[in-house]
């Protein structure tokens, strides 16, 4: 029996695109079209279909509430997400949404009927062009990386020395020592030296006062 | 008495200056007048008699007519009749004589002069012609000489009345000549703003300004300019000789510019605004003064001046007088200042809306077009029975492909805005680890920001500064590397985009894209360098401000850590040995075969 496909795009060259696309495939029929939120959720309560392929940016309404919806309903569904906007946020949303895959719009046809065909086999997978990629982008960590040397003056400081003393005990100038604060309070989102502590000590990169 | 009553009574004059009431009440006054002289006459039967012809005159006046040439000619008519009851035989009644006033008041206020003489002269006409009739010579006397000054008086009050309409229609019509004119001076105004401010964004030279005229003032050693932005940060439009660094600039009450900033007048205090937390408990007890001048709108703060001195002498110094005049010259600035801001604020509005537009544009339109146009070839494709054609249709499809792709990013490029909590460095460097997904070359990408931010419009056009070179350089340069760098101190930022590509052809040197971030660069009072990077490639490079303390770019050189927040995936390739200690934050774009086979 042929895999059921609703598509779900408010531009009608594109729905047409895929269709043919899914046409010319054996397994694959497409029961159903629609336009807007509103259809595609009216669409799949009608049809019932096996894959969702659904654009993120629709006229009334976001397509990854309709991947969501989706999905709280029926977790064998395909979910295919479509995009023309570029940036991981995107492709995360998706994730998060619980879609089965995520196109971009600059692939070929093929792409999306190969991603269908692997939401349909495996919904509740996820599978995305560079996924690894975005995935390595997503890992690196965002929080603040200091440096040895602003390390040391920040242990310093939370000892309670002033600039000068910290100069002298890294035999450094006081300026530079000034330039170390300024860092250390940029990276921490601090505008004085308590929040500077509370922050670092918040993302444990000093012991509290007592150690 | 509360605000509605006051509206009421308000309107309640309004209706009674109203010509037509006034008309009404002068008419009714005028009557009751006559009614009473007459029950008081000689001979209260035929005084009365008179009377009441003249309560029908009223009513002829209000006869519903809606011929306009007609309802002019009513005051006469009721002037006539009235004048009719006045003169009657079998006597004369020289105490009604007064109405006479009414028709004319009513012709000249509702009509003007024309039926006011016509009003006065037919009453007179018919006096006249009443007299004649009654043959009394006598009576014909005293009547006359009453009655001419009657006529005369009523003639008099219509033409003033006539005179009270004109002018009432003037100011009426000058009323809204003075309010396009309050308009025109305005948008002038707002003009010369617009072309001085295009010039530079302002408010940055007007903060200078402030501080240079102040040091009259205020004798001080640093001193700073600090406008209130999202978030309740500080941040400085201008300094002067202090190091922002140094100063805690959050808003509670700790601070003594929180302290200021609450208080809302002028403080002095005997103390430097040093950072005392950061200073520690082995630095010099505070010596020095500091003054801190609210910057306001009404009896709004939108920011502050704050000026230090290291002198000890201080407050005792700082006469009153001094202060005043200090403060009063702040107010002068502070609107003109948050003028500027609002008007720069305006713009980046403005602009924002428009590149959203631009991107819904051409999300909804030219790219979905192109992507279906994609498609349709994917179609042809498949159904090709001849391998030369498929081959042909397949090149095409990867042209469409890198198209649509390329629109892509121009709507992410269009969409990516700096933000009151992502800054220029995280949106600069988001933005460039998107672009640079599938690119044939490694990005190196060194942030050095300040804590504190240039204000949101600034970073807005800088940004976009960068993203226009950074797409230059991926379109056009075919380079291996591309090197981001972007230090932020404000009121300083360096941007610097290079590549080691081909270099500037000929044709990109006066291209559309260059010319915009001249154009970004000047509104910016920025320097923007494009040139070329020895021994191959392209530099474009954007300064704005001075960078103040020169011992920080030593300390930098000599190996201060500029930011990390990435370690480099691959060994980095150029350039490692000569920088130095400087160890540069890379972000390396998707990279051919290796990349691939990790997958």
């Amino acid at each position: 029996m042929a895999t059921s496909v609703l598509l779900v795009d408010d531009h009608e060259l594109i729905r047409q695109g895929l269709r043919r696309a899914f046409e010319r495939t054996d397994d694959f029929v497409v029961v159903a079209e629609a336009a807007s939120v509103a259809e595609a959720v009216a669409a799949a309560n009608a049809h019932s279909p096996d894959v969702v392929v659904v654009d993120v940016r629709l006229p009334d309404g976001n397509g990854l509430d309709v991947a969501r919806q989706l999905r709280e309903r029926n977790d064998d569904i395909g979910i295919v997400v479509l995009t023309m906007y570029a940036g991981d946020e995107q492709l995360f949303g998706a994730l998060e949404a619980g879609a089965s895959a995520f196109v971009a719009k600059d692939a070929p046809a093929e792409d999306v009927v190969s991603a269908a065909r692997h939401a349909v086999v495996s919904p509740r997978s996820f599978s995305a062009a560079d996924l690894a990629e975005a995935m390595r982008r997503r890992l690196t960590p965002s929080g603040p990386q200091l440096s040895p040397r602003e390390r040391e003056v920040l242990q310093l400081l939370a000892d309670g020395l002033g600039v000068a003393a910290i100069a002298r005990q890294l035999f450094i100038s006081e300026s530079t020592t000034k330039t170390h604060i300024s860092k250390l309070y940029e990276k921490l989102g601090a505008a004085n030296r308590a929040q500077a502590l509370m922050s670092a000590m918040r993302l444990g990169l000093i012991k509290s006062a007592e150690q | 008495m509360t605000a509605t009553s006051v509206v009421k009574l308000g309107r309640r004059w309004a209706v009674l200056t109203e010509p037509r009431t006034l008309v009404l009440a002068v008419r009714l006054a005028l009557l009751g007048f006559c009614l009473v002289v007459a029950a008081l006459d000689d001979h209260p039967r035929r005084a009365v008699a008179g009377a009441l012809v003249i309560a029908v005159a009223v009513c002829v006046a209000y006869i519903p007519v809606h011929d306009s040439l007609l309802r002019r000619l009513l005051p006469t008519i009721e002037a006539c009749v009235a004048a009719a009851g006045m003169i009657a035989p079998p006597a004369d009644r020289a105490s009604l004589l007064p109405y006479l006033l009414a028709p004319a008041f009513a012709a000249g206020l509702l009509y003007g002069v024309m039926p006011a003489i016509n009003a006065a002269g037919m009453a007179t006409f018919v006096l006249l012609v009443g007299h004649l009739i009654a043959n009394n010579p006598e009576s014909l006397h005293s009547f006359g000489a009453d009655s001419s000054q009657w006529v005369l008086l009523s003639l008099a009050v219509g033409l003033l009345a006539a005179w009270v309409r004109r002018l009432a229609a003037e100011s009426a019509a000058s009323d809204g000549n003075r309010s396009y004119e309050a308009a025109y001076e305005l948008l002038s105004q707002l003009r010369t703003v617009s072309r001085q401010l295009s010039g530079g964004l302002d408010a940055v030279s007007l903060a200078q300004g402030l501080l240079q005229s102040l040091r009259a003032h205020v004798p001080y050693d640093k001193g700073a300019v600090f406008i209130r932005a999202d978030g309740g940060r500080l941040v400085p439009l201008a300094l002067d000789g202090a190091s922002f660094v140094e100063w805690d600039t959050s808003l509670d009450d700790s601070t003594p510019l929180g302290r200021a900033w609450q208080a809302a007048g002028p403080t002095v205090a005997a103390a430097g605004l040093l950072d005392d937390s950061a200073a520690g408990p082995t630095a010099r007890p505070d010596d020095g003064h500091h003054t801190v001048l609210p910057l306001r709108m009404g009896e709004r703060t939108f920011g502050l001046v704050a000026l230090e001195s290291d002198t000890q002498a201080a407050p005792a110094v700082l006469e009153s007088g001094q202060l005043r005049a200090a403060s009063d010259l702040v107010d002068e600035t502070a609107l003109r200042l948050e003028t500027a801001l609002l008007f720069g604020e305006v713009r980046s509005i403005a602009t924002s809306e428009e590149r959203r537009r631009l991107a819904r544009e051409i999300h909804d339109g030219i790219a979905q077009e192109l992507a279906s146009l994609g498609y349709a070839i994917d179609d042809l494709v498949a159904g090709a029975g001849d391998q030369n054609l498929a081959g042909v249709l397949r090149d095409l499809r990867r042209e469409v492909t890198r198209m649509v792709g390329e629109l892509r990013l121009s709507i992410f490029d269009l969409r990516s805005e700096v933000q009151s909590q992502v800054g220029l460095g995280s949106a600069l460097s988001d933005y460039v680890r998107a672009v640079s997904v599938g690119a044939a070359f490694s990005v190196h990408v060194i942030l050095d920001e300040a804590p504190d931010r240039l204000p949101i419009n600034v970073e807005a056009e800088l940004l976009r500064i960068a993203q226009e070179a950074i797409t230059n350089a991926r379109k056009h340069a075919g380079a291996e590397h591309l090197w981001v760098t972007c230090r932020v101190d404000p009121p300083f930022a360096h941007v610097r985009i290079e590549d080691d590509g081909r270099g500037m052809g000929k044709a990109r040197h006066d291209s559309f894209g260059l010319e915009v971030m001249r154009e970004r660069a000047d509104r910016l009072g920025g320097t923007l360098e494009i040139g070329r990077r020895e021994p191959h490639g392209t530099f474009v490079d954007l300064r704005l401000g001075e960078r103040r303390s020169t011992p920080r770019d030593a300390t930098v050189r000599a190996g201060t850590v500029t930011s990390v927040t990435e370690e480099s995936q691959q060994p980095w390739r150029s350039g490692q040995s000569a920088q130095g200690a400087e160890r540069r934050h890379h972000e390396e774009g998707n990279r051919d075969g290796h990349e691939r086979a990790t997958r």
